[in-house]
């Protein structure tokens, strides 16, 4: 079974996503807090990190940088996708810089956002 | 020695009794040295009597004369390092370098000079900057030697010194040579350490200073080619005024701003009135506050509506209630629709200057959405003359100016027809668009009283307004805007019915 983090604040997106991913069949363990989710990163394991950017706490890049401790970059693009209402350029170079896909809310066709959250590894970059 | 003893305590006594008060004023970490007459002369015939510490106390206060004399007298940096080199007390070193970075900024500036009088002044990548300066700002002792690793070079030789000095809009480095590979005495640690404490206010002076005569340099010269007279003026005494002689128009409005942190003075900006610059100037603030604002809005409320919808979409999904499912589609397509309002609203505001291929029956529809709370009770609708609306026929323009006109025209029409109370029209609103050949007329159309004749000549002008609480610049913005798109607005009353109709050309590509 796909084990999968989802850091997310807003509850009804949190919610939503986490019924739907475990609809499909996924156990999901979610989080609204940067820092409780470098925590859970650092000491459990997951098949894929859903990383909202715009976190109450600390930035979603800030939680990808602390998996560094734990991960080399070419497991942490592979690991974690990227969500977020506000895809600047700026946003999507740093993504780009990660190599972690990055998509924005939001989402245009649910189905397919699902699907790409349960595949392994998919490091396309940001789209 | 002995012999020169009084001829030196002369010389001491001289630099104490003008220099204790300057002494005072300088933020050093050492205090000055202030002894009364007779403690002062028993500690120099006490030096005297153990004669070697003498020179380093005479040599401390020409060196500390030597420094306030720089810190008054160098105004420049690429000036800096001779002058450190020429202080008498630093005669044993042989080259300076200081790395200077303007924060912010992709590259820094290296200025060097050596004994040899050459100066040399380049550039160094901020990757070498940065590290150098890490470096330092680690090392204890600060003596370090040409063996770091840097990408440029730095054409030290043998073992330096350097301190590194961080200010509010600038990292400095200095560092100090002797080309050589013996390391330096205590003494020179102490000239040294001696130097930094003068350098930190010198620099933090004399490179303000440029960045600030720069900036007043920049002002005062837009200020100078201002097209419209400017005062300015301290209790009613004038500062400044530009090149400008053109005098006030009659009818003008004179704008008075307070200057901020300066007590009674004021800007005074007269010509405000009639005139376009002023239109485009408040428009274009108004613009790109709405564009922020606008900016905010969405990002703010996208997530949450976002989850509105997702919510809302999977419990309909879930629902065997039919009454209840259909509620909750409705909730999740509302969200959808806010969502799509407020996107589309920040897309109008953004880049201002690009032209983009646009679908026109699809614009025109979201023009006509974002115009829903100023034209209720009133029908809209769009025809196509020319082609059809399934020919998704497409327009490269400005977007943004686009959509401001049509918008503007769109409600100047509603605001027309809201105006007269007889109620004979159907209140209607047309947007025609008429394809020619390779041009595109759009044409909006209201069924209002129409313009009447003794203004026609007055309504494209800045300020002019029938409205009791209308600014006067809703279609002379238009008309800036259809400029700046290669075109201009006309307009028409209509015949026979009433009402009037306003239109604009453009280019099809």
């Amino acid at each position: 079974m796909t084990r999968i983090l989802l850091i997310e604040d807003e509850p009804l997106i949190q919610k939503s996503l986490k019924r739907l991913l475990e609809k499909r069949g996924a156990e999901v363990v979610v989080e609204s807090l940067g820092r409780e989710a470098i925590e859970l990163i650092l000491n459990q394991q997951f098949d894929r990190i859903i990383c909202d950017l715009m976190l109450q706490d600390i930035s979603g890049f800030d939680v990808i940088e602390e998996a560094k401790g734990r991960f080399t970059i070419a497991e942490i693009s592979k690991l974690f996708i990227i969500i977020t209402a506000y895809s600047s350029p700026h946003v999507i170079e740093k993504a780009t810089q990660y190599g972690c896909l990055l998509i924005s809310k939001p989402f245009e066709n649910i189905d397919d956002v699902l699907t790409i959250f349960l595949s392994q590894g998919a490091a396309n970059g940001p789209t | 020695m002995e012999d020169q003893s009084p001829a030196r305590i002369k010389e001491i006594k001289r630099f104490l009794s003008f220099s204790t008060e300057e002494l005072k004023s300088i933020p050093q970490k050492v205090k000055p040295l202030r002894f009364s007459k007779s403690t002062f002369e028993k500690k120099i015939f006490h030096s005297i009597k153990l004669s070697k510490n003498l020179i380093t106390i005479e040599e401390k206060f020409l060196f500390k004369e030597e420094l306030r004399k720089l810190l008054l007298t160098t105004s420049e940096v690429r000036e800096l390092p001779k002058a450190i080199l020429n202080l008498t007390s630093l005669k044993t070193f042989e080259s300076i370098h200081i790395l200077v970075h303007e924060k912010g900024k992709p590259v820094g500036q290296n200025f060097y000079s050596n004994q040899l009088n050459f100066e040399e002044s380049k550039s160094i990548s901020i990757q070498s900057f940065n590290s150098l300066f890490n470096l330092v700002k680690k090392s204890k002792n600060k003596i370090f030697n040409q063996s770091i690793k840097l990408k440029d070079d730095l054409d030290v030789v043998g073992n330096f010194l350097a301190k590194e000095i961080d200010l509010k809009n600038y990292s400095v480095i200095y560092l100090i040579s002797r080309n050589s590979f013996i390391p330096p005495s205590p003494e020179e640690m102490d000239l040294f350490q001696n130097l930094s404490s003068y350098l930190q206010p010198l620099l933090a002076k004399i490179l303000d200073k440029g960045k600030t005569e720069l900036k007043k340099e920049v002002i005062k010269k837009s200020l100078e080619n201002f097209p419209e007279k400017i005062f300015v003026k301290k209790n009613s005494q004038i500062l400044f005024t530009n090149f400008t002689n053109n005098e006030p128009l009659s009818k003008s409005h004179l704008m008075i701003f307070p200057i901020e942190g300066m007590d009674s003075t004021v800007m005074e900006l007269s010509n405000i009135s009639r005139d376009a610059i002023s239109t485009e100037l408040y428009h274009s603030q108004r613009v790109s506050l709405l564009g922020e604002l606008l900016n905010t809005l969405q990002h703010e409320l996208s997530n949450p509506l976002f989850g509105l919808s997702l919510t809302s979409s999977i419990l309909a999904a879930e629902s065997t209630n039919d009454e209840t499912k259909e509620v909750l589609q409705d909730i999740s397509l509302n969200a959808n629709r806010s969502q799509t309002i407020i996107k589309n609203f920040s897309n109008l505001y953004n880049d201002q200057q690009e032209l983009k291929n646009i679908q026109i029956f699809k614009f025109i529809e979201e023009v006509i959405t974002l115009t829903k709370s100023e034209t209720k009770e009133i029908q809209k609708k769009i025809e196509c003359i020319g082609f059809k609306q399934s020919d998704l026929l497409e327009i490269e323009t400005n977007s943004t100016c686009l959509t401001q006109i049509i918008f503007n025209l769109i409600i100047n029409s509603a605001q027309a027809i809201k105006s007269t109370n007889e109620r004979v029209n159907k209140n209607s609103i047309t947007i025609r668009l008429i394809k020619e050949g390779n041009s595109l007329t759009i044409a909006v159309i209201d069924d209002g009283p129409g313009v009447k004749q003794e203004i026609h000549e007055d309504i494209f002008k800045p300020f002019f307004t029938t409205k009791y609480s209308g600014t006067g610049l809703g279609l002379s913005i238009c008309q800036n805007l259809a400029r700046q798109l290669g075109s201009k607005i006309h307009f028409q009353n209509n015949s026979p019915s009433t009402g009037t109709t306003f239109s604009i050309n453009l280019p099809l590509n």
